[in-house]
């Protein structure tokens, strides 16, 4: 089997594809957020600002590793450091 | 460069960053790309902007007009969220930057809308911003928490934690700078995907794409990047109350 740049090019375009799927978990995540958030606002209506405030600070935060799945995907898509 | 996994299609559109000239500096060659000049038009923007506050503020009335009471409630509303996150102890002396900032990463972030290539879908842009928070939150620990003060923060709870402690700090800009990178960057790839694979039927319909990507994405990715920066400022800030 030969190793040339073709057959680098390709695994990289996998581990961009399973870099991506690093999205699945923070997708879960902001889900059960948004989800808690719309039960404590159906508890207590009058918190609205501040669940809100806390809901998006909580799901920026893990919205963090997701991205850094989607950088990396990109680095091996354009910038190609491995051929 | 080399973008040829969506070059099978045939389009001519395109997402990377472009140089427009080069010039020399200390023997370097240094390209003037097109997010020096979408940030340039931003900043030409805000100043227009600027002088336009300051003509009508200088004859403001009792009952505001229309301009008037347009800027009046962009700033009520900046004052309000400043003040809600970092408490009336600090916000007044961090309402400047973080106005600032806010304004600045929302007109750019919406800056695609116009045309333009998002300042801040570029990696220099968002680590400038990012150093920029990193540094007030360093200066105005020393300065609130003095020398020593200062450094007995890093060894909290316990002195082991150094090395924690300055990773965490180191992670700050990073992770600022990433969040707002990746998410614009993503927007940006999205739309240019959606132009050139689906050139035949790219019609009126990614208009309401660009409302998401560029608006709502937008406007969420600034209020992000100031509550964590006010986050940030507010935690280093209160250590000195003890």
């Amino acid at each position: 089997m030969e190793f040339n740049e073709y057959f680098v090019l390709g695994c990289s375009a996998l581990g961009a594809a399973l870099a991506v799927f690093t999205a699945f978990g923070p997708s879960l995540g902001q889900g059960q957020a948004a989800g808690m958030a719309a039960q404590a606002v159906s508890r207590n209506p009058g918190a609205v600002g501040d669940i809100r405030t806390t809901m998006l600070l909580g799901q920026a935060f893990s919205e963090t590793g997701g991205l850094y799945g989607l950088v990396v995907a990109i680095l091996l898509l354009i910038v190609k450091p491995l051929t | 460069m080399g973008y040829n996994f969506l070059l099978s299609s045939g389009g001519d559109i395109d997402f990377m960053i472009k140089g427009v000239f080069p010039y020399q500096l200390f023997d370097q060659t240094v390209w003037i790309t097109t997010t020096h000049i979408s940030a340039l038009i931003v900043i030409i923007v805000m100043t227009i902007l600027c002088f336009i506050a300051n003509r009508v503020m200088k004859k403001a009335t009792e009952i505001p007009g229309n301009l008037q009471s347009v800027y009046e409630i962009i700033v009520d509303m900046l004052d309000n969220f400043i003040l809600n996150i970092m408490g009336a102890r600090y916000a007044p002396a961090f309402r400047n930057y973080i106005g600032t900032i806010f304004i600045f990463i929302l007109l750019s972030n919406t800056s695609g809308l116009f045309g333009l290539r998002n300042p801040t879908a570029d990696y220099g842009t968002t680590l400038a911003l990012g150093l920029l928070t990193f540094s007030i939150v360093n200066i105005s620990e020393l300065i609130y928490c003095k020398p020593l003060g200062y450094l007995k923060n890093q060894l909290k709870p316990m002195s082991f934690f150094l090395p924690l402690n300055i990773i965490g700090k180191l992670a700050q800009p990073i992770s600022l700078s990433l969040r707002l990178f990746a998410n614009n960057l993503s927007g940006i790839i999205m739309l240019a995907m959606i132009y050139v694979l689906l050139k035949p039927i790219a019609y009126v319909w990614p208009a309401f794409l660009h409302a998401f990507f560029d608006m709502f994405i937008g406007f969420m990715q600034s209020f992000v990047f100031c509550m964590l920066s006010m986050t940030y400022i507010t935690i280093a800030v209160s250590n000195s109350e003890e």
